[in-house]
This record gives structure tokens, C-alpha cells and sequence, in this order.
């Protein structure tokens, strides 16, 4: 059994890890803890662990570390760590999703009425909302940002028509005199009871309720931008039962991303859940919910709630009401884990009859506070009172902050930060009439300073919510700036504070609106938008003040720099950017307008101006701006034949571009590139010989110059090209004269020349053809030509010409366009006469041997006068040539060699003998030469060839050639005919491997008893036989 | 009939070799001189040839002998001068004698029949034939002194008469085979000590 045992141990130790490692991962929000009637149990958690030693150390070490992560700002770190503390939810509430299906959740409302009621200064109360309709319920925020100082905001609830509606949302710039900015947000259905923080340098949060049908209420978040335009809203807990009483925190400035923690109520009948959630996106996402306390109660009496932040000990406290004892009593419960876990919630009310409730809590440095209504039997209501200094660890109960014989209600806390110690400030309600305001040191929580009046002329002041806000007045010190609702008699909601008494009203004090900077923009070298941003500054204070106002940059302007207002009046300062801005480079710079109150300070203030410069976008130029117009005939050329246009790049960033035509008959140098910033490039558009053949008309291109980089300069030039039709040309063909030669008294030859003319071009012309000869004629003399119609003029020597003795004569031809001249030609005429020289050559024909030799002609003038002759080998100059004589005057003797014949056949070549001008010339004369002859002869024997055992007939055959002529033989070839079969190749060599000499073939080997007869044949290359032999049989 | 001779006989001496435990063994090379003219006009004058022979002592010097030989030439016809190729092969058993002269020498002589087949290749045709003859030698041994080893010189002749060719040829009807021969031989005693 001990063994057993120890097996046992050890086996559940690897489980134990694993269990811790379980723990490690589980949703630490199952811890629950319900506050009973009279009680607060501690439950355990859903799965019945009890040990929550290890998770508390998991979720110790988890926040320890997600701490960190915050404080560096390591996002990713913090977002793994933060999905660890509080898992997403596995389980989509589907109704709550079809609940909000379709619904918007952005939803500004405009045109929303506004302050439509005269806003009088009251003694100690500024009109904040003041339209005929309920404003109700304020909630107070204060805005830091890098702007100006702080801004006071308001959200209140906007009624409509006797029910709740919006959420209006008003600013203030200057300590709570002016709310110039306002937003309305909602979506149709009832927004009620906000509770307002800023949440980041610049943005806010409110959460809300809305309400839906019956019971259902539903928590929201809306996320506004700090000058209140844009805005945004959550869906926080949405299910089908009851939330409300929401309160909202945030640890903004404390970590560079900061969470929104809300606390609220949830009510399922008689029981009641004290809901947390937080969000790590600005609102945009909350964690599944962590119960902080559960409890049951009468409904209605229980789950007011309260939330505060200690920025010191990073510390969340939530303060509610819950049933204790017989009556209700506040609870307070505490997280030092981001709201991961939450302490055992104690009572901070001692347990009496009577009821305790409106809880709010504040915490800083350590020291919690919580003050609360306490009603206090017949007379009436107190302001009750707990606190710790020890972190909430003990409490100090039962304190009352008020309780004099008036009625005291609706207390408000808040604790200041900075500037000095940790400060709390409590605002209440008294006698319905009064609002009071009181601090003390955090250090001290049980000493208050007197009662502070912030307003007590309005006769009735709403029991409903009052908002403190400790703030800093223009003095410098820590005031409460309070708001509450009264009716005026519809509810509007006011704001006062110490600071705004009588007698601050009553000074001069210099407002400045807007509270928003000037923002401008531009690319070097401006302009620069928006150019200037006009300010009103008003003297709303009830004694007059002067101002000035002051600037830093040169290149800002401001239209007056001082001035004095009078009570109530305003006047006008435009900040503009001026020229010197267009000198600047690229970058972003900024100058502080300073607006001065120099008469009492108060209202001073400063407007930011921040000019961005960037560098332009890269824009294309194209010059020249004009296109390309260019003009000439059918078939070219035109003119211009082309254009350079320069494309530049005059931005500041690199671009590419591209050159495109649609034509066929244009052409582009480049249809491509990129161009930094100031560089240019050409590009050349001209005519191409497309354009030749393109018919007489006006054809257009367009050539598109395109930044694709960004488009800017994007642009085309045209094309444009007008054919016109040619003049019409004479064209006369042949160009070459005529030339004529006869002997005296004729005939000449040629007797004529036939001239074409021609319209080449594309109008109709007139011709005519002169001529200054008798012995010449001219078919015609004159005509018109339609464009490519065409005539024949004959040139002839006449009859005249018969007469002419022995010479030279010459003429000239004129054709004349006579429309425009174009193409006018002459043609010359030439004329010989001559006396009669007669060619002859003997004789006719020579037959030669095969061998080589040579032969002779001789060539003699039969007739008279001078006859120079030549001679050509015309036909067989392979193997004919001539040797001598190949010219002459008059007689002379032609000797012609010749190469052997060693073909099988005979051959002519043809000698001509050319006089010019002598009758008979040219004359012909041929040399043919008798062929060669190869004869074979061939002889044979029938012998036996013996081997040991074996012996075989065998045909010799004997082969005798006889070339004398050198035939080029090609092959021999023996044939056999065996037994009558016929004819057969039995052999073929190369006639190059046969000698002159005898050779012999064996041919191996011969059937006994067959008869076989041979014989052999030369070729030529052709095939053709050129000798055979003789046919033996053996 | 010639194989129901031959093939016993070899069967024969190697049943009594390896139950007497005589034997000798012996490889060799020699010379002969074809019998035919018409052989050695195309062939030449001497074929070599290479031999191996067994006998076994059946009773003092006398021994069972058994032996094969093939002579290969190549040769060209006289006129032609085509290559022509032939051999002759033989196989013999028969009886011999072993008589010890002196501790190293001995002489033996045996003799027994031959059974001999020739085979031409040439003129683009082949032919073949067999016949029975006769065998006869006479040598010198000389044995290494354990009486393992021994040399020998021999002197023999060899005679057959072919004259059924395969196919039918124009020619000589009747050929000789074997002729005079001159041989140098090397052998072992095996399994025995005298």
C-alpha cells in the first residue's frame, strides 16, 4: 500500500503540472464572488478549484510582465499577454448579435438643436446645454493634449420630446466660460446616464446606455475625436437582459497605448452582477466580461456603480451598491491585475437600517475614497463618507462629509493628480437649492475644507447626477469645476466652478476660437492649404482688455497683432501662410500664435500652426505646345517631315512616361522612359513613308504624352498631314536619242524611234514636240495629257535624208510641257552617211581531225571604202579559240586552235566575224572536228581452281582497251549471260582504275555444265555506251 | 562403329586407372608431315601438332594407351589465291609397352587404332569425311627422380583413308589422312610410385 502510494504520488505529479499549466491558461475571470444579503461570500470557481494560490501567482507573474510590456510600449508582448488574462469568448451571444444586426453603430446625429436658449452668465453657473428639451445626467472630462491647455468636456443626456434621445457632448477652451464646440451622437433609440474620460492624447470615450424594448438595456462605448467631429461607437455588453449604471476609466497618460476599464450592472431578475470589462483598443474590442460580485436584491435598489483608477499603484476600485443587512450598503472591490482579478468586495458602509447609495469613488497615491448618499431617516440625506489609506486594504467607515440639517444628495468625487500632492474634491447637492463643492489632501482624507457655494441662485437644483472635475484655474490652483442639471425651466445642465464666480466673470477675459491650430499643406514652392485660418477673439468678460498677438515664423502673417475689446465684443485675426512659406524645402515645420490678454492675462492662450511641405509629384512639360502640320504631294515628301518635342519632368519626384500614335504613317523617336526630377528628353514625331502612299486628302494623328507615373501633365499634340495632288509632268520614254547609219542614198537604220509621253503627275497638261531637220519627221507635234494618259510620238528619218552625201548629221527633238514646263525634254538625232564597205570570210567551214591543231580563216573587204573587222568565238569556246587575227582593217587571216576530242562524239564551234557598217557583216564560219573512238576487246578461258579436296570452275576473262583519243571513260562494265538467262551486270569498275594495258577478270565461280557468255562496255558520265567489245562464251 | 570402339575403351582405362592406380598423363606438340600431296600443296609441308595422351600400366610395362590430336592450317588456292582453311583430327587407343632402361629413362612403343576425320573450307564451299586407321610410336621417357614427371621424345605414324565426303565433290574420290610424325610431350605418373 505504501507503495501504492508513492506510485501513486508520483504518477499525479506530472497531472499536478499539467493542472498548473491548466490553471496557467484558464480564464482567471471565473473566480466569482457574490455579495449575499447581509454578507459577502467568496465563491470558488466554476470548476470547483479551490487552490487559487498557483493561478494568483500565474496571473501575478502575467501582470508583472504585461506591466512592463505597457510601460516600453511593446504592443505585441502586451497583446499576447493580454489575450492570456482574458480570453476572447467561445461563445457568440446569438441573440445579442441579431439584436444589433443591421443597426449602425456611427451615428452622428446633425442638425441636432443646440443651444437654442439665451446662455446668460449666472453667478457661479455657466449655461452649458441649454435647448428647450431635457439635458440631464452630466458627466465631466478633462482633456489634456499637446494643444493649448486642458479642455473641459461635458456629456449630458439630450432628451426629445419629455424622453431620453442623445448624447450631446460640448467643449470648452476656456476654463468652462465658453462651450463652443458641441457633437450630438445617437441612433433612434434612448442613450442615457454617460459617463465620460479621455481615453488618449486625443481621443475620449463615453459609455452609455442604450435602451431597447422593456427591461433591456444594453452597454455602449462611443469613441469621439478630440475636436469632437468624427466618432465611433462599440457595442459593449448587448445581451438580451438588463445592464446599466455604467462607469468608465482609463489609464491614459500612464501607459503609451492605454486600456478602458467600465464597470457595470447586470440584472437578471432579483439577481445582480457587478459586470467589468476592458479594452485594449480604445474601445474598439472589450474583453469577455469578469464578474466582480454577484449578489441578489430588490430591483431597482442595487448595482449603482462606481469605478476609479491609482495611477500610482496601477489599481482599479469599483464601489456599488449592493443589499446589506436590511437596507443597502456600498461595497468596494479592488484589481491590481488590470482587472483580471478582483479582490473579495468589503463593505465600506456600516451595517444599519438605513440606505446607502449614489456610490463614487476616487483613488490616488494609494488613498481610496468613497462618499456616498446616506439617508438619514426624517431629516433627510447626509453625505456619507469611507476611506483607505492603505490601498484599500482597511477602511475607515461610517465618516459623514455632510450631514447638517439640510438635505444633502448626488455627491460627485474626483481626484486630482497633478499639478501638487493627490487632491480629492467632492461636489454634492444641497437642499435641492445649492451645489457645493469640498477637498481635502489625499494624505488627509478626513479633513475637508469648508463648504465652497459653487451656485445657490437657482431655486432648484435636479437631484439627479452631479459631475465634478478637479481642474486648473487660470490662477493656477486646483479648483472643482462642477456640472449639474437644473430646470430652467426645462433641464439644462450647467457648469460652475470657484474660479468662475462674480468676480472672475466681471474681469475681462479674452476668448479665442477656434481652439483648434492651423493645419496646412502644400508642395514646395506653395500654395499651401488652407492658406490662413481667421480667430475670434472676444472679450467675454464684463471690463474691457487689450491683446496681443505674436508669432515666430517669418512666414506666417497675422492680419492685426493687437488691439483692446471692449465688454462682450470680438474681433478677428487671421493667421495666413505667407510667401516666405514658398522658399521653404520639404518638410514639416510649425510656429505658435500667441494670443495675450495683456490687461489681466486671463484667457491667454495659443494656437498652433503646422505647415507641411511636400515635394510636388514629378508632372510632366511637353514643348512645344503646338502640333505637327505638315503638307506635300501624293507619294511625298512632306513638309515638315517631323517635330522635336521636348518632354520635361518639372517636379520634384521621378516619373515614366510613354509617347503613343494611332496612325500607321507616324513615327515616334521613343515611346518610353522615365525622367528624374528637372531632366528632359526629346522625342521626335515624323512622317514616315507610310505616308507615300496615301491618296491626296488630310489625314490627322494625335500623339498622347502620358505620365504614368501619376498623370500629371499628361497631354497631346495633333497631327495633321495635307496630300495634295502632283502637277502635271511630261515624261518622255525611251531617253536614249536617236541614232540612224546608212550608206549614201539609204536606206538608214533604224529608220525611226518611237518616243512615249507620258502624264505622270495629277493635272492635265499640253505638250508639243519640235524639231529643226528637214530629213527628220514627227509623228505629232502637239497634244494634252490627262494625269497617267499617255501618246506615242514617232521620230523618222525621211526620204530627205536619201540626198545627203558622206558625214554627219545631227538634230534635236524638243518636248515641251507647255502648261507648266515640268518635265520638258529634248531628244538628239544623229544621222551617219557612208559610202558601202562588203565583208567576206572563207571558208565557210573547216573539218578537223580529233587531235588538236589549228585552222584558219581569212577575211577580206569585197567592197569599198574602209572596213575595220573582229572576230568571236560564238559557239564552242570550250574547247575553240582563237589563236591570231581576232581583228583587223579590211583583209587579215583567223587562226583558230582547237583541243583534242575525247568525247565519242563529233563537234561544230561557230567563228563570227563582225564589221560594222559593212554589208555581209556579221558573217559566220564554223569548225567542226570529227569525234574519237574507244575499242575493247575481250577474251576468255574456263579453268578449274583447286583447293586440298575441294576444286571449282572459274571464267578468266581477258580485257584489252584501246583509247587513243583519251575518251574519258567513266566506267566499263562486264556483263554475263549464264545458261541463255541473258544479259546480266556481273561487274563495273571506275574507268579511272582502268590502265591502257590488258587486265583480267576472274569470275569465280562457274556452274559445270553451264555456258556463259561476256562481254564488256565503256560509258560515259551520261551512261551513254561508248564502246563495247566483242562477246566470247567459254 | 567407330565410336563403339573408342568410347569402351576410353571407359575402360579410366575404370582401370582409377582402380590400379597407374596412370600416366602427358600433353604435347609435334610435327607432321600430311600424308596427302594435295594437302600439303595447299597447306605445306608439316601441320603442327598438338596431342594428349593417357595410358595405363595394366601389367608390368604394359599399358592400355588411349590419345587425340588436331592439326589446323590455313592455305590460298594457286590461282585465285582465295583462303582456304582444313583440319585433321584423330583419336586412338591401343596397346604399349613402358620398359625401364635406367632409374631416369625408359622407352615405350604402343600402337592401336585410329579413328581420324578431316574438314576443308574454300572456294565458297565446305566438306568433310572420317575414317578408321592405324596408329604407331615409339619413344624415349625420361623421368624425374621421384618418378612423378617425366619428358618425353616421340617418333610416330598415323595413317587413314577417307573416302565418303560430305558433300559429294568434283575432285579426288579418296584422300589420306595422318602421315609421319615427330612430337615432344610432357607427363605426370599418377598414382603410382614405380
Amino acid at each position: 500500500m505504501k507503495g501504492m502510494h508513492r506510485s501513486g504520488t508520483a504518477a499525479i505529479l506530472p497531472i499536478l503540472f499539467l493542472s498548473g499549466f491548466a490553471l496557467l491558461q484558464a480564464p482567471v475571470q471565473t473566480q466569482e464572488r457574490v455579495v449575499g444579503a447581509g454578507r459577502i461570500t467568496a465563491l470558488e470557481t466554476a470548476s470547483g478549484l479551490r487552490d487559487t494560490e498557483r493561478t494568483d501567482r500565474v496571473v501575478d507573474l502575467l501582470v508583472s510582465r504585461l506591466r512592463r510590456f505597457r510601460a516600453v510600449g511593446d504592443l505585441d508582448n502586451a497583446g499576447r499577454l493580454f489575450a492570456r488574462l482574458f480570453p476572447s469568448q467561445r461563445r457568440a451571444d446569438v441573440d445579442a448579435a441579431a439584436k444589433t444586426a443591421g443597426e449602425p453603430l456611427s451615428n452622428r446625429v446633425d442638425n441636432a438643436a443646440g443651444n437654442v436658449k439665451e446662455m446668460p452668465r449666472d453667478a457661479g453657473g455657466i449655461l452649458v446645454f441649454s435647448s428647450v428639451e431635457h439635458e440631464k445626467a452630466p458627466s465631466l472630462g478633462l482633456l489634456r493634449s499637446g494643444d493649448g491647455g486642458p479642455e473641459i468636456l461635458i456629456a449630458a443626456e439630450q432628451w426629445s420630446d419629455g424622453w431620453p434621445k442623445n448624447i450631446r457632448i460640448r467643449k470648452s477652451s476656456d476654463d468652462g466660460l465658453t462651450w463652443p464646440d458641441t457633437a450630438v451622437i445617437g441612433d433612434g433609440h434612448p442613450w442615457t446616464q454617460p459617463s465620460l474620460r479621455q481615453i488618449s492624447d486625443d481621443a475620449i470615450g463615453i459609455v452609455f446606455v442604450k435602451h431597447r424594448d422593456g427591461e433591456d438595456r444594453d452597454i455602449y462605448f462611443a469613441r469621439l475625436s478630440k475636436d469632437l467631429v468624427s466618432d465611433a461607437e462599440f457595442p459593449v455588453d448587448f445581451s438580451r437582459l438588463r445592464q446599466d449604471n455604467p462607469a468608465v476609466v482609463s489609464d491614459h497618460p500612464v501607459f503609451p497605448a492605454p486600456y478602458v476599464y467600465i464597470v457595470y450592472a447586470e440584472h437578471v431578475g432579483a439577481f445582480h452582477s457587478i459586470k467589468f470589462r476592458v479594452s485594449p483598443d480604445l474601445g474598439a474590442s472589450w474583453s469577455r466580461p469578469v464578474t466582480v460580485a454577484s449578489f441578489s436584491g430588490p430591483v431597482g435598489s442595487v448595482g449603482e456603480t462606481a469605478l476609479a483608477y491609482d495611477a500610482d499603484q496601477n489599481a482599479l476600485r469599483v464601489a456599488f451598491t449592493c443589499p446589506q443587512g436590511s437596507s443597502t450598503g456600498i461595497a468596494v472591490s479592488s484589481s491590481l491585475s488590470f482587472g483580471a482579478r478582483w479582490s473579495a468586495p468589503v463593505f465600506v458602509t456600516p451595517a444599519d437600517d438605513s440606505s446607502d447609495s449614489c456610490p463614487k469613488v476616487a483613488a490616488a497615491g494609494g488613498t481610496v475614497l468613497v462618499a456616498y448618499e446616506h439617508a438619514a431617516g426624517a431629516f433627510g440625506r447626509d453625505i456619507g463618507l469611507a476611506y483607505s489609506i492603505s490601498g484599500g486594504r482597511q477602511w475607515t467607515t461610517g465618516a459623514r462629509l455632510a450631514s447638517s440639517a439640510a438635505d444633502e444628495s448626488a455627491p460627485d468625487l474626483r481626484a486630482s493628480i497633478d499639478p501638487g500632492p493627490p487632491r480629492f474634491f467632492v461636489a454634492y447637492v444641497k437642499d435641492d437649492a445649492q451645489v457645493i463643492a469640498v477637498s481635502c489632501e489625499g494624505s488627509n482624507p478626513g479633513s475637508w475644507t469648508p463648504e465652497e457655494v459653487i451656485q445657490d441662485r437657482i431655486s432648484v437644483v435636479d437631484g439627479g447626477l452631479v459631475s465634478v472635475l478637479p481642474m486648473l484655474d487660470p490662477q493656477g490652483e486646483i479648483s472643482p469645476g462642477v456640472a449639474w442639471s437644473a430646470p430652467n425651466p426645462d433641464h439644462d445642465v450647467y457648469f460652475g466652478s470657484s474660479w468662475l464666480q462674480s468676480s472672475q466673470l466681471a474681469a475681462g477675459r479674452l476668448s479665442v476660437q477656434p481652439s483648434s491650430g492651423l493645419t496646412s499643406t502644400g508642395n514646395v514652392g506653395g500654395p499651401f492649404s488652407p492658406a490662413s485660418k481667421v480667430y475670434t477673439l472676444q472679450n467675454t468678460g464684463d471690463a474691457a482688455i487689450a491683446w496681443t498677438a505674436a508669432k515666430t515664423q517669418s512666414w506666417t502673417t497675422l492680419s492685426s497683432a493687437s488691439g483692446t475689446l471692449s465688454a462682450g465684443a470680438s474681433v478677428t485675426v487671421t493667421v495666413s501662410i505667407n510667401a516666405g512659406a514658398n522658399v521653404l524645402a520639404a518638410g514639416t515645420y510649425s510656429d505658435t500664435v500667441s494670443f495675450t490678454n495683456t490687461t489681466n492675462g486671463s484667457g491667454t492662450t495659443t494656437r498652433s500652426v503646422s505647415l507641411t511641405i511636400s515635394v510636388p509629384p514629378g508632372s510632366l512639360s511637353v514643348t512645344p505646345v503646338e502640333g505637327l502640320a505638315s503638307t506635300g504631294n501624293v507619294g511625298g515628301p512632306f513638309s515638315p517631315a517631323s517635330k522635336v518635342y521636348t518632354l520635361q519632368n518639372t517636379g520634384g519626384t521621378a516619373i515614366a512616361w510613354t509617347a503613343a500614335k494611332t496612325q500607321a504613317w507616324t513615327t515616334l523617336s521613343a515611346v518610353s522612359g522615365s525622367l528624374n526630377p528637372g531632366v528632359s528628353v526629346t522625342v521626335t514625331v515624323s512622317i514616315n513613308t507610310g505616308a507615300n502612299a496615301l491618296a491626296a486628302g488630310t489625314y490627322n494623328d494625335t500623339i498622347s504624352f502620358t505620365n504614368t507615373t501619376n498623370g500629371s501633365g499628361t497631354t497631346t499634340r495633333p497631327v495633321s498631314l495635307t496630300i495634295n495632288q502632283p502637277p502635271g509632268s511630261l515624261s518622255v520614254t525611251p531617253g536614249d536619242g536617236l541614232i540612224s547609219a546608212g550608206l549614201v542614198g539609204g536606206p538608214f537604220s533604224p529608220s525611226s524611234q518611237a518616243y512615249i509621253l507620258q502624264n505622270t503627275g495629277g493635272t492635265a497638261i499640253a505638250w508639243t514636240a519640235a524639231k529643226t531637220q528637214a530629213w527628220t519627221t514627227l509623228s505629232a507635234v502637239s497634244g494634252s495629257l490627262n494625269p497617267g494618259a499617255s501618246v506615242t510620238v514617232t521620230v523618222s528619218i525621211n526620204t530627205g535624208a536619201n540626198a545627203l552625201a558622206e558625214g554627219t548629221y545631227s538634230d534635236t527633238v524638243s518636248f515641251t510641257n507647255t502648261t507648266n514646263g515640268s518635265g520638258t525634254t529634248t531628244r538628239p538625232v544623229s544621222l551617219t552617211v557612208s559610202t558601202s564597205p562588203s565583208l567576206s570570210v572563207t571558208p565557210d567551214n573547216r573539218d578537223v581531225g580529233v587531235a588538236a591543231g589549228t585552222t584558219t580563216f581569212e577575211v577580206a573587204n569585197s567592197g569599198s571604202g574602209t572596213m575595220d573587222w573582229s572576230a568571236a568565238i560564238v559557239a564552242g569556246g570550250e574547247w575553240l579559240f582563237i589563236q591570231s587575227g581576232a581583228s583587223g582593217t579590211n583583209g587579215g587571216t583567223v587562226t583558230v586552235g582547237f583541243t583534242s576530242n575525247q568525247t565519242a562524239w563529233p563537234r561544230q564551234g561557230i567563228l563570227r566575224v563582225s564589221a560594222a557598217g559593212a554589208a555581209g557583216s556579221p558573217k559566220y564560219v564554223t569548225v567542226a572536228q570529227a569525234s574519237g573512238s574507244i575499242s575493247l576487246g575481250l577474251s576468255g578461258q574456263r579453268l578449274v581452281e583447286k583447293a586440298w579436296i575441294i576444286q571449282r570452275e572459274y571464267g578468266k576473262l581477258t580485257v584489252t582497251v584501246d583509247n587513243p583519243a583519251l575518251i574519258v571513260v567513266d566506267a566499263y562494265v562486264i556483263y554475263r549471260n549464264a545458261g541463255g538467262q541473258g544479259y546480266q551486270i556481273l561487274q563495273q569498275f571506275a574507268g579511272s582504275s582502268v590502265s591502257g594495258a590488258p587486265w583480267i577478270y576472274n569470275d569465280a565461280f562457274l556452274e559445270p555444265g553451264t555456258s556463259y557468255t561476256y562481254k564488256i562496255v565503256a560509258v560515259d558520265a551520261l551512261g551513254n555506251i561508248i564502246g563495247e567489245s566483242n562477246e566470247i562464251s567459254i | 562403329m567407330k565410336k563403339t570402339l573408342i568410347v569402351p575403351a576410353v571407359l575402360l582405362l579410366l575404370t582401370t586407372a582409377s582402380a590400379e592406380s597407374r596412370l600416366f598423363i602427358s600433353v604435347g606438340a609435334g610435327f607432321m608431315r600430311p600424308a596427302d600431296a594435295g594437302f600439303r600443296q595447299i597447306y605445306g609441308n608439316q601441320a603442327l601438332l598438338p596431342e594428349v595422351s593417357a595410358a595405363v600400366r595394366l601389367y608390368k610395362g604394359l599399358c592400355l594407351t588411349a590419345g587425340a590430336g588436331k592439326a589446323s592450317e590455313e592455305g590460298r588456292t594457286p590461282e585465285l589465291g582465295l583462303e582456304t582453311k582444313a583440319r585433321q583430327e584423330y583419336m586412338t587407343v591401343g596397346l604399349g609397352y613402358i620398359l625401364r632402361i635406367s632409374q631416369g629413362l625408359c622407352a615405350d612403343v604402343n600402337a592401336g587404332i585410329a579413328g581420324m576425320r578431316c574438314r576443308e573450307e574454300a572456294l565458297g564451299a565446305m566438306v568433310k569425311g572420317n575414317g578408321m586407321g592405324y596408329r604407331g610410336e615409339v619413344g624415349l621417357l625420361l623421368m624425374e627422380e621421384d618418378g612423378r614427371a617425366f619428358i618425353g621424345f616421340r617418333l610416330g605414324y598415323m595413317s587413314a583413308s577417307v573416302s565418303d565426303l560430305e558433300p559429294p565433290m568434283a575432285g579426288p574420290q579418296s584422300i589420306k589422312l595422318g602421315g609421319p610424325k615427330i612430337a615432344l610431350c610432357f607427363g605426370l605418373q599418377l598414382f603410382g610410385n614405380d
